[in-house]
């Protein structure tokens, strides 16, 4: 059970071997894609291994950012307390470019503008020295 | 984000989601035990308040406390028991598809579609076939999308199907009978239990004012982790052996 003094603080991202790089690019304003070099396949998802072929030369490669919303929904009542003052806020599920596709939140704007097929760019949030969230824009 | 894509993608309305918790309030008032037994329409739905879009406060299932069982045994035990109408187990399917709902292969068809079909092949029946189904219901557009990918009707025609009547008495699949994890209750792991726990006492002829007549086969779908787990099971008494 989490304490209700730790329902007040939202969870932050927790790095681990996969995805320490991934965070750390986002601390330089960059979306790192894993790009397999033996099959082409792009992932957004952190792992060893392509999830395509299975081939573990993965490389790190900046996405450009651009993106067009597949889904979202308008959160109007938080998951917990520390979500509260963000109501109404937007969760999107976007279309890289480059090909993946990611979760994460509209920010720059009313929840109610965002459409489907919305153009949407990258916003590196950055919330403390150790933890930037990407987060997107209309684009 | 499922259901919301589903509207984009097939037309789906507001107030057919809100049918299906409509339609499934009312079993849910001839079910002995079960939570909300208070009748609603599709206005109460729409004006009980947004959760989180498009789904309104009831439109979302229950927090409920409780529990079921079922005996799961062979036939020569069962018939050593004595036990009276036992319910057999035809066929089963399972699909794991995804970690993430980003990975989700599509937003709007289900690994419901693999995990039935590997059911009706091993029950050597079809969803045609069905007299009775216990369906997944933690929202009302996971009913519309699993009737769909359980092959009761085609993808996109969900919302129609069920304001049409057919997943309620006289239609072509009364589902979750009992009034599901909507109305019924949602306890948490035993909620699909519930739904078998319906599913068997409706093949066994045991459900008073709310029974399907003449039911013989009957569907249990239970679905988890952002429609990941799919699990289809087929039942039938022993006429449809």
């Amino acid at each position: 059970m989490i304490s209700s003094e730790d329902a007040l603080k939202k969870p932050l991202p927790e790095p681990d071997a996969d995805s320490a790089g991934f965070w750390r690019g986002l601390r330089d304003g960059v979306l790192l894609l894993q790009h397999c070099a033996d099959c082409g396949h792009v992932q957004y998802y952190q792992q060893a291994m392509c999830r395509q072929c299975g081939g573990q030369n993965l490389t790190h490669r900046p996405a450009s950012g651009r993106g067009k919303v597949h889904s979202f929904s308008v959160v109007h009542r938080a998951p917990g307390p520390a979500f509260k003052a963000d109501l109404p806020y937007a969760v999107l599920l976007i279309d890289l470019e480059e090909g993946p596709r990611m979760i994460s939140t509209y920010t720059g704007g009313k929840p109610e503008e965002v459409t489907f097929d919305m153009d949407v760019m990258l916003v590196c949030e950055k919330l403390s020295e150790d933890v930037t969230l990407p987060r997107f824009r209309r684009a | 984000m499922t259901a919301h894509r589903h509207m984009k993608d097939f037309g789906t309305t507001p107030e057919q989601l809100a049918e299906v918790a409509v339609i499934q309030r009312r079993h849910a008032m001839r079910t002995p035990g079960a939570q909300q037994t208070t009748p609603i329409t599709v206005d109460d739905v729409l004006n009980s308040g947004m959760v989180t879009t498009p789904y309104h406060k009831l439109d979302c299932s229950l927090i409920s406390d409780g529990g079921a069982a079922f005996v799961l045994t062979s036939t020569e035990h069962a018939r050593e028991l004595g036990a009276e109408n036992p319910i057999y187990i035809l066929g089963g399917g399972e699909c794991y598809s995804h970690e993430h709902i980003f990975l989700m292969p599509s937003l709007t068809t289900t690994g419901a579609v693999e995990s039935s079909r590997k059911a009706y092949q091993m029950a050597g029946y079809g969803p045609k076939d069905m007299d009775v189904a216990g369906v997944y219901d933690c929202f009302t557009g996971t009913v519309i999308m699993m009737l769909e990918d359980l092959g009761f009707c085609p993808k996109g025609e969900g919302g129609r199907f069920v304001a049409d009547g057919h997943m309620t008495y006289g239609g072509q699949i009364p589902s979750n009978t009992h009034g599901g994890l909507l109305s019924f209750a949602h306890s948490g792991m035993p909620g699909s239990l519930f739904h078998f726990h319906e599913v068997i006492a409706q093949l066994r002829g045991r459900c008073g004012e709310r029974q399907v007549p003449g039911a013989e086969l009957g569907l249990v779908h239970s679905l988890g982790a952002g429609f990941a787990t799919n699990a289809t099971t087929i039942l039938g008494t022993e006429n449809t052996l």
